[in-house]
């Protein structure tokens, strides 16, 4: 199905912006803009998984509906396995659209409580005999194939994302772009709906674009991952190069801000971050995080840093990088056994 | 700080033997809820205490009861039965007029939304200098003082100017803060913090938590912390009690807890927590099965005991509190 | 602030325009033809007629006839009625400000019922207290305005005896005599606007009752009277603002029937007459200028929301 072979990437975004008009003068022209996504550019793999964290306001969920083209990119370019999305036709957009879906956070609003979960999920599915095709995809999903004729309001929350997750697979999907999509579950429910997606990701060879703010999640589930700070990503790489001995001052505070579920452990490598991620609608200059970064110096307020390729296969974005700290976030490193009780 | 912790857990207790007699006692608690479906119970018996300068966290999934239980604390949901005892007085069978006295003097409160928990259309000024002369002999000067002096105690800058602002003007975090000011401009004994940090990002979270530990130290207020968040509670937690469909399963100190957890719940909650300090492990994340049970369709006997791997017959009649060695389990399995 | 305020000016421009255009053709297509009525019934005379045509432009094509209305009225010239040989302007403005203290007293009428209602009905939500001021208001929406003042000047005057029936006297004369005449027609008016807002501020209050910030009000130790009186009052009228400026152009319109009752000398009654003695002009001048203060009324809601709610920025 896919044309991708391994050295063209099935996703490939490139100087990605988004930018909103949020006033307007008085003829109605923008007068101020807000720079939700400032020039991205991402690589994804057939069957790799691309974390995306970030706080709130970071850019991260108008990045994954850019990548869709539900917004039009203010610039920059999204190409899908070999075809260039903004150039592409309304039936080309369309038909390309299908093979990238999305799953939302919210598994109550996301399925039309008037309808049955089987005719919601037999929406997106293609040719052949529907009703065999959705029995299967519930099946696939945790859920058994008579749950088709019941509604929505009869699953709990973790249901509710497993029929939500079906009915993206419909269309036999390449990409799947998973939006805080366990974020609002249980954390017992949150597992398994982690596993589910791991096991859809090895039998079906899936994409993830894999966007949360819970970034013990993405260091258990993304391949690589990308770290963004008021729109722009100023850091990326392999996970566990990033979560070992993260680089940018924002990955090492926002690691470190992340508490700990063992209580020998509180507030030893805790590193606060002073004040409140800045308005994007009026974002510092330069250097973007140089307003809570402890490292920042004159420079950082002049010059936009730009992503720099370091050894690992990692970029990062910094000014300041070669005279900064790195190495685990956390003082001592220990052992699973002792981490692990159960 | 890692010291002070340690000393209260060494020092803290279950309800039996305890070194310091409880600034908050809660026994037997019940709250139902009336609905269209008939009473349904959403706390049924919880019984715990809170020593002076304590932080005790109930932890526990949505539906779970905690939300209501910390809103029992200062009886803003009718309790159906039980009683919350604060200095020898039960607060659940209190006059109205009487309630209004207790409540944000004696025990105050803060919520998980800081963003729809203040007043959109009054200053931030008007409603801390309300909170201070509801309870404080002071006059308006004197309790904007107060509140600027309380503003700037939880690191709002430039307080002054801040008092006459609207909470709109205001990020999430600092509308947090603000609501602490609030919650403390009377010294309360105890402070009820329903899931504070849990709208807010995990940076502002980290500044949020250190703020409420540096004040528990400063005020010697006790803390009862409800969350969801395990790691917040290993941060924070003296004492941990874990819920499950109205009920405490478990209760143990902090440290006691995560090392030795005992009840299959307790356990598999723990495991299923995803780490951010470590190598994910190879093979699928630990997850309990099935969903959480929704209150008024519960299991008869454990409610724990269709989603539990070591469920026995004997399970499907009501497990017994088991008492002991500072920790409480309410569990077939350690009979 | 300034700024809001004269863009919002600025967007009534094409606003007002299309107004003005829909008025002047609205009456040139309406059958009926008002040389006829200068002329009398049943006369006709060619060069007469004629006369008249040119004396009042009508000879002219439509959109030149637009256009010299319009610049006359841009100059404050809305041209003279047809039947009392007046200045219209001068019409309009004897009769304006008393349409607008019935309007106004309508409104006060109308808050000092709902008001209460409104807010018992809240508290006492699905309790006799709200069930019996719903079913009052169910009523007063139900019950024609006119019939209803029709049984008040029954009641009032004709059998108590306590109120005059009909007329009207200016307050600078003899302002309690004045009040006694505006009793009537303003609860009239006004509780039939009092019925839709107490649902609305009734709804409103249940809506904002349910709010996290009543919850920490609560929580502060804070009573019931000053929760509702203050907390929740405040954010409830912001929405109760918007209908009520809605409704006070309705009141405009409802003034027609209950000024054409209560013979009160205001716009409304001056629509009517001029409507059957089709006295084209003035009935144009009538419409707009009805228009005009609603369009105004409507900014002048939009502008006092910045006042009701910071959270609303006017820029």
């Amino acid at each position: 199905m896919s044309d991708a072979t391994s050295d063209t990437p099935l996703l490939r975004v490139a100087g990605l912006s988004q930018r909103f008009a949020v006033s307007r003068d008085i003829f109605g022209r923008p007068s101020q803009w807000l720079e939700a996504v400032d020039r991205v550019d991402l690589e994804l793999a057939a069957g790799e998984t691309l974390g995306i964290v970030g706080e709130s306001g970071c850019g991260k969920s108008t990045l994954a509906r850019t990548i869709l083209h539900l917004h039009r990119p203010s610039a920059g370019k999204v190409i899908f396995d070999g075809v260039d999305l903004g150039s592409a036709g309304p039936a080309r957009l369309r038909q390309m659209r299908r093979r990238m879906q999305i799953v939302m956070q919210d598994p109550y609003s996301a399925l039309n409580p008037r309808r049955t979960i089987g005719s919601s999920i037999a929406d997106g599915v293609t040719g052949g005999d529907r009703r065999a095709k959705v029995r299967a995809l519930l099946e696939k999903v945790g859920l058994s194939a008579g749950d088709a004729g019941r509604y929505p309001n009869e699953f709990s929350g973790g249901q509710r994302q497993r029929i939500c997750i079906a009915r993206a697979l419909g269309p036999d999907p390449d990409l799947l772009i998973a939006d805080e999509a366990v974020s609002a579950l249980d954390v017992s429910v949150q597992a398994q709906i982690l596993n589910l997606l791991a096991g859809l990701r090895r039998d079906f060879g899936l994409s993830f674009l894999f966007i949360s703010h819970n970034l013990a999640v993405v260091r258990a589930f993304c391949d690589r991952v990308a770290v963004m700070y008021l729109g722009r990503i100023v850091e990326t790489g392999p996970t566990e190069a990033v979560f070992q001995d993260p680089r940018h001052p924002y990955t090492r505070a926002l690691i470190s801000a992340v508490p700990i579920p063992q209580p020998g452990r509180r507030r030893e490598r805790r590193r606060l971050l002073a004040g409140d991620v800045p308005s994007p609608l009026d974002p510092p200059s330069g250097c973007r995080f140089r307003t809570r970064c402890p490292h920042a110096d004159e420079g950082c307020a002049r010059t936009a840093p730009v992503l720099e390729r370091l050894g690992d296969a990692r970029q990062v974005a910094c000014l300041r990088l070669g005279t900064l700290e790195r190495g685990p976030v956390w003082a001592a490193p220990v052992s699973q056994a002792e981490a692990r009780p159960c | 700080m890692t010291n002070e912790i340690s000393d209260h857990t060494g020092q803290g207790g279950a309800a039996t033997g305890r070194g310091r007699a409880p600034v908050l006692s809660v026994r037997d608690l019940h709250v139902r809820y009336r609905t269209d479906d008939g009473d349904v119970p959403a706390v049924n018996g919880v019984s715990f205490d809170l020593a002076a300068r304590e932080t005790y966290a109930i932890v526990g999934e949505s539906g779970c009861g905690k939300s209501t239980v910390a809103l029992s604390l200062l009886a803003l949901v009718p309790v159906s039965a039980g009683e919350v005892s604060l200095g020898g007085r039960n607060l659940a069978s209190m006059r109205r007029s009487e309630l209004r006295r207790v409540r944000g003097r004696e025990i105050a409160m803060i919520f998980q939304e800081p963003m729809t928990s203040l007043n959109p259309v009054l200053t931030l000024g008007h409603q801390l200098v309300e909170t201070i002369r509801l309870h404080q002999p002071l006059d308006r000067g004197a309790a904007r003082r107060r509140a600027i002096e309380m503003l700037e105690r939880v690191g709002i800058s430039d307080p002054a100017r801040r008092i006459g602002q609207y909470p709109h003007e205001l990020s999430g975090g600092m509308r947090q803060r603000v609501m602490i000011a609030m919650a403390l401009s009377c010294n309360p004994r105890i402070l009820v913090a329903d899931e504070p940090t849990t709208a807010l990002d995990v940076t502002v979270q980290a500044q949020i938590l250190a703020l409420l530990d540096d004040l528990r130290a400063e005020f010697g207020t006790g803390i009862v912390l409800i969350t969801h968040d395990i790691g917040v509670v290993a941060e924070m937690a003296d004492r941990i009690g874990v819920m499950y469909a109205g009920r405490l399963v478990e209760e143990a100190a902090a440290a006691d807890l995560f090392s030795d957890p005992r009840h299959p719940y307790t356990r598999g909650l723990l495991a299923s927590v995803p780490r951010v300090d470590l190598a994910p492990r190879d093979g699928p994340l630990v997850a309990l099965p099935g969903s959480p049970p929704t209150p008024g369709r519960l299991p008869q006997g454990c409610a724990f005991r269709t989603r539990c791997a070591q469920a026995m017959d004997v399970c499907a009649k009501p497990p017994p509190e088991l008492r002991g060695a500072d920790r409480m389990v309410r569990c077939w399995l350690h009979v | 602030m300034l700024k809001y305020t004269l863009r919002r000016l600025l967007q009534l421009v094409p606003v007002l325009l299309i107004l003005s255009v829909l008025v002047f053709s609205l009456l040139h297509m309406v059958p009926g033809n008002p040389i006829d009525v200068l002329m009398g019934e049943g006369h006709s005379d060619p060069v007469v007629e004629a006369a008249l045509r040119e004396r009042y432009g009508l000879d002219r094509p439509l959109p030149v006839q637009y256009w010299t209305w319009l610049t006359n009225i841009l100059s404050g010239d809305f041209g003279t009625s047809m039947y009392s040989r007046e200045p219209i302007l001068k019409l309009i403005l004897e009769r304006f400000p008393n349409t607008l203290l019935l309007a106004l007293a309508s409104a006060v009428v109308a808050l000092a019922i709902s008001l209460p209602a409104g807010i018992i009905a809240a508290l006492y939500q699905n309790r006799l207290p709200d069930f019996g001021a719903m079913a009052v208001a169910l009523a007063g929406i139900s019950i024609p305005n006119f019939w209803f003042g029709i049984l008040l000047v029954l009641l009032f005057s004709q059998y108590l005896g306590w109120l005059p029936s009909m007329g009207y006297v200016s307050p600078a004369e003899d302002f309690w005599t004045a009040m006694k005449h505006l009793i009537l027609p303003a609860v009239t008016l006004g509780t039939a606007m009092a019925a839709n807002l107490t649902r609305l501020i009734r709804a409103e209050m249940i809506e904002q009752l349910s709010q996290d910030y009543v919850r920490t009000a609560r929580a502060k130790g804070l009573g019931e009277r000053v929760i509702v009186g203050v907390h929740v009052l405040k954010n409830a009228m912001i929405p109760t603002v918007t209908i009520i400026g809605i409704q006070f152009g309705g009141l405009l319109e409802g003034a027609v029937l209950t000024e054409v009752i209560f013979a009160w000398p205001g716009i409304g009654r001056l629509a009517v007459d001029a409507v059957y003695e089709r006295d084209y002009p003035l009935i144009q001048g009538v419409v707009l200028v009805a228009a005009i203060v609603y369009v105004a009324v409507n900014l002048i809601v939009d502008i006092s929301y910045r006042y009701l709610d910071p959270r609303v920025k006017l820029d």
